[in-house]
């Protein structure tokens, strides 16, 4: 089982080895124990496997910096040594080189908080599809066209129309969305 | 465009982005189990089961659930 958890406020313990802050964690399932899989994560909120078993993750960055991730093992994602966005005040963080570090697949720049909340992943032949439900302020569903590694396509649907999306699910070739503000179940043909 | 035309379009449109409004509170995370049949978690710490148009709550959960995940197991 993989389990994301953030920094919890403390940027710099994402990247202290000897917490489970700004990490994602595997646990095993026979309760042999857990490791650190991966780590510079400020606030992780999707984390799905795709049909070929490659991990996909989101997660909040702080004002903008919203980041897709291809999360491999050991590997260290960065923050807070690393963002594409800037801290709330409008400063840049100091020594802020997101070059250093793994890449995201894909970010927002600072400006655009999407708060990305869900994710769910599509194999179409050889490109891979990420449907990303978003919380806060947008509430859209973001659509991910990813090909050799790369976004070919973004594209956003049903904006302003479902409310907060706490959660998706692809079943049956529907895509279904899971609201609040108001509650409710809405299936989409995707 | 016609009034017809227009009735028409609503109702097909209706028809493609269907969708019921089941009685929830704060909605958390959920999984589909068929077409139309849900386990959804609410903040109000419960595990509703939606099954044709009914729902009925299954049993308590933590009531921050924000993924829900369904895992087979067999027991000796």
């Amino acid at each position: 089982m993989f389990v994301t958890v953030g920094d919890r406020g403390d940027a710099a313990r994402a990247q202290d080895l000897s917490n489970h802050q700004g990490k994602i964690i595997r646990i095993r399932a026979d309760g042999s124990g857990s490791e650190i899989w991966s780590y510079g994560h400020r606030n992780p909120q999707g984390l799905v496997f795709d049909t070929h078993g490659r991990l996909w993750e989101h997660e909040h960055g702080p004002w903008g910096g919203d980041e897709v991730n291809l999360i491999k093992r050991g590997i260290n994602y960065g923050w807070p040594l690393a963002t594409y966005g800037i801290d709330y005040s409008g400063i840049p963080f100091p020594n802020n080189d997101p070059k250093r570090f793994e890449q995201p697949i894909y970010y927002w720049p600072s400006g655009q908080s999407l708060a990305p909340g869900s994710l769910v992943a599509e194999t179409l032949g050889d490109m891979t599809r990420l449907w990303i439900g978003t919380r806060i302020v947008t509430q859209i569903v973001l659509v991910l066209d990813i090909k050799d590694g790369h976004v070919v396509r973004e594209h956003r649907r049903w904006q302003g129309e479902l409310g907060l999306i706490r959660d998706l699910a692809l079943h049956d070739g529907w895509l279904y969305i899971l609201s609040d503000y108001p509650p409710a179940i809405h299936k989409k043909r995707p | 465009m016609s009034r017809p035309v227009i009735v028409t379009f609503l109702l097909i449109a209706a028809a493609l982005t269907c969708g019921f409004t089941p009685q929830l509170k704060h909605p958390s995370a959920f999984e589909v189990l068929a077409p139309d049949q849900f386990l959804v978690t609410q903040s109000t710490g419960e595990l509703i089961l939606i099954h044709n148009d009914r729902q009925e709550k299954v049993r308590n959960v933590p009531p921050v659930a924000w993924h829900l995940r369904l895992a087979s197991c067999s027991s000796p």
